[in-house]
């Protein structure tokens, strides 16, 4: 899973990004409000974390472009004043969720993951594959009952696949949510990834869709 | 350094009184003048005519006159005092023949210059017959071969006077109306040329009233610099707001960014509770200054208008997205219009801390309805959650004070939203919701008319 964060401040964006990716996200950063509407256009996000004081363009116009361009992955506004007024205008803009700075890591780890189970149509935080369990809340896999020791690359192709269980899930777009925007990815690492963790799940529940990708499936052993 | 309250001095003439009086002194200094110079005329087209009948007296009787000095009567059709009989008048002839008189005996008492007007011989003086009624006299010198004659005709004043009189009646008379007239047409004067001035008061109070944002340029030209200078005026104060509510929020801004990136390194980094505590105190002293600084820029109660309907609407959008994913449903009903004398984003702060508070604590539904009453509009926010014990209620309005450790709970929002309503003179009441069991809390704010 990829998100974005966009952040004029380089520490604090060095520091939220150090946060998602120890949670197993592939991370963006955009430090202006310019940037970060081309990288939402241009990129398949899960979801973007955005700060609303933002040199260029602030972050409820950031927002307002990507819906009018239909760029419809969930959005977690930032927001340095704690006032309603602010919050109904980041809503009104089209964000999902907004956090008042300062907040501790979890909190934003959590408010993403929620944002992005919400936005694959999941009400409950487990989703449930076979014998496969996905804590969306806390990002945990369970297999068989027993927690599942997941590499960050693992994680991420392991929760796209999961969200959308069932699905296929083409290998371009399985690549473009792993790799970050400046990270030099190599196709056939999918297919390491993929063999990987059907070793640790059983080769049977991540099918290969001939010429169109992978699909998670749960009806089979 | 301490205040005296001086007394209150006595501020200068109002316009009305300014104009009203000026044209009352002008009217009163033109018609008293008026007055002077019509009766000036008429004492002088009256005596004029006076004069010319006495005259006609004195040049029959000097006609009458023979070569040696002697007044032959019989030469003068009638003697002033024959024609004029009963009427007071008389008449004497001094020659060096003798002396003739006839009428009312007089004794001259002043003689005045030969008037140039006049073109002919004749001269004025006063007189007092023997009655002691006085008499306007005219008289002619008259060179005679055996010497001079003086000859006099004289009638009593009242003759000339009662004309005098009576036409000065009619002049008084007159300018009275006249001045009635002006007074009035004065009044009406005042009336339509200070109705502009009148209308801008009104303006003003609109701007102050928060009903318009600025004063109409359709002024007639003296008020256009006024109106221009007030314009200018409220835009520097709106643009001062502006600013400094830009620069609450870059302040904001400016702490909080790396405060946050203190409080994710310090986790990172593995740091003792101690000093993550620190941070969340940081936080708290700052949005503390932070709501002050807002507060004070916002010039609170001058010119606050919000549509409290439109503020509901917006922040229940809001609410659907905070707590909707919880499943709480919030019901809205707020009569319209429903203007409230409270600066928007106050209103955004005080019903936005209730809704949330409601729907933090709510098990399915929260409820907002309000309702008019005089000045007032009591809004009243219910959820049907566990509500707080009445023994709780009084610690729930102590800021700081929170009833929920783990939650930013009722306590903090409530003492924020108690705090904002005093200001604007209203006022927060908790209570138990009848209908929904849980907590009810009434916000009453100033209603804008």
């Amino acid at each position: 899973m990829r998100v974005l964060i966009a952040e004029d401040d380089p520490d604090l964006a060095s520091e939220l990004a150090k946060v998602m990716r120890a949670a197993g996200f592939a991370t963006d950063t955009a430090e202006n409000g310019e940037d970060a509407v081309h990288l939402g256009d241009t990129e398949p996000y899960d979801a973007a974390v955005v700060d609303v004081g933002m040199p260029r363009l602030d972050g409820f116009s950031v927002v307002q472009q990507w819906r009018a361009a239909a760029r419809n992955f969930p959005v977690l506004i930032l927001t340095a004043r704690d006032t309603w007024s602010d919050k109904v205008q980041g809503f009104r803009a089209g964000a999902d969720d907004y956090l008042t700075k300062p907040f501790v890591s979890e909190e934003v780890v959590m408010r993403v993951r929620a944002m992005i189970r919400r936005a694959s149509g999941y009400a409950a935080s487990i989703v449930q594959c076979g014998g496969l369990v996905f804590d969306s809340q806390m990002g945990g896999f369970e297999f068989e009952g027993e927690p599942l020791r997941l590499t960050g690359f693992e994680w991420r192709v392991l929760s796209t696949l999961m969200l959308r269980k069932e699905l296929v899930v083409s290998r371009s777009e399985l690549i473009e949510r792993v790799y970050e925007f400046n990270s030099d990815a190599n196709s056939n690492s999918i297919e390491v990834i993929i063999g990987r963790l059907r070793r640790k799940i059983g080769a049977c529940m991540i099918e290969t869709v001939r010429g169109h990708g992978y699909r998670l499936t749960c009806s089979r052993e | 350094m301490s205040e005296t309250a001086a007394p209150k001095a006595r501020g200068p003439l109002s316009l009305h009184a300014r104009i009203a009086l000026s044209a009352f002194a002008l009217v009163i200094v033109a018609l008293v003048g008026c007055g002077f110079v019509m009766e000036h005329w008429i004492v002088r087209v009256v005596s004029a005519s006076f004069d010319e009948k006495i005259d006609l007296q004195v040049l029959s009787l000097a006609g009458a006159i023979d070569r040696e000095g002697r007044l032959v009567e019989d030469q003068v059709a009638y003697l002033p005092d024959l024609e004029f009989r009963g009427q007071g008048w008389g008449w004497s002839v001094r020659t060096a023949a003798g002396e003739w008189r006839g009428g009312e005996r007089f004794a001259v008492s002043r003689r005045y210059p030969p008037d140039p007007d006049y073109a002919r011989d004749l001269l004025s003086a006063d007189a007092t017959s023997e009655k002691g009624v006085p008499m306007h006299v005219r008289y002619e010198l008259v060179g005679l071969p055996s010497g001079k004659a003086e000859i006099m005709v004289a009638a009593p004043r009242l003759v000339m006077d009662e004309p005098v009189a009576k036409g000065f009646r009619w002049i008084v008379g007159t300018l009275a109306l006249l001045s009635l007239g002006l007074g009035a047409a004065a009044i009406l004067q005042l009336r339509f040329g200070l109705r502009p001035l009148r209308k801008l008061q009104q303006a003003v109070a609109a701007v102050r009233a928060g009903e318009s944002a600025s004063l109409s340029e359709r002024q007639p030209r003296e008020l256009l610099p006024l109106v221009a200078e007030v314009n200018a005026l409220l835009a520097q104060n709106e643009a001062g707001l502006a600013y400094a509510r830009r620069h609450v929020a870059n302040l904001a801004h400016g702490l909080k960014t790396p405060l946050t990136t203190l409080s994710l390194r310090l986790a990172r980094e593995g740091a003792s509770p101690e000093s993550r505590a620190l941070v969340a105190q940081l936080d708290r002293r700052i949005a503390h200054h932070l709501r002050r600084a807002r507060s004070a820029a916002a010039g609170i109660g001058e010119r606050g208008r919000a549509d409290l309907a439109q503020v509901a609407a917006d922040l229940a959008f809001a609410m659907h997205h905070v707590h909707g994913t919880r499943g709480i449903a919030y019901a809205i009903d707020v009569p319209q219009p429903c203007e409230l004398a409270v600066d928007r984003e106050d209103l955004d702060e005080m019903v936005g801390n209730l809704l949330d508070n409601a729907g933090k604590w709510a098990h399915t539904q929260v409820r907002l309805k309000a309702r008019i009453d005089r000045q007032l509009v009591l809004i009243d926010v219910c959820d049907d959650g566990p509500g707080i014990a009445a023994d709780d209620i009084s610690m729930a309005l102590r800021p700081g004070a929170r009833l929920d450790e783990d939650e930013m709970g009722y306590g903090f929002g409530l003492a924020i939203v108690q705090e904002l309503a005093q200001l604007y003179g209203g006022r927060l009441a908790l209570g138990r919701s009848a209908d929904l069991g849980g907590l009810n809390v009434e916000l009453a704010l100033p209603r804008r008319a």
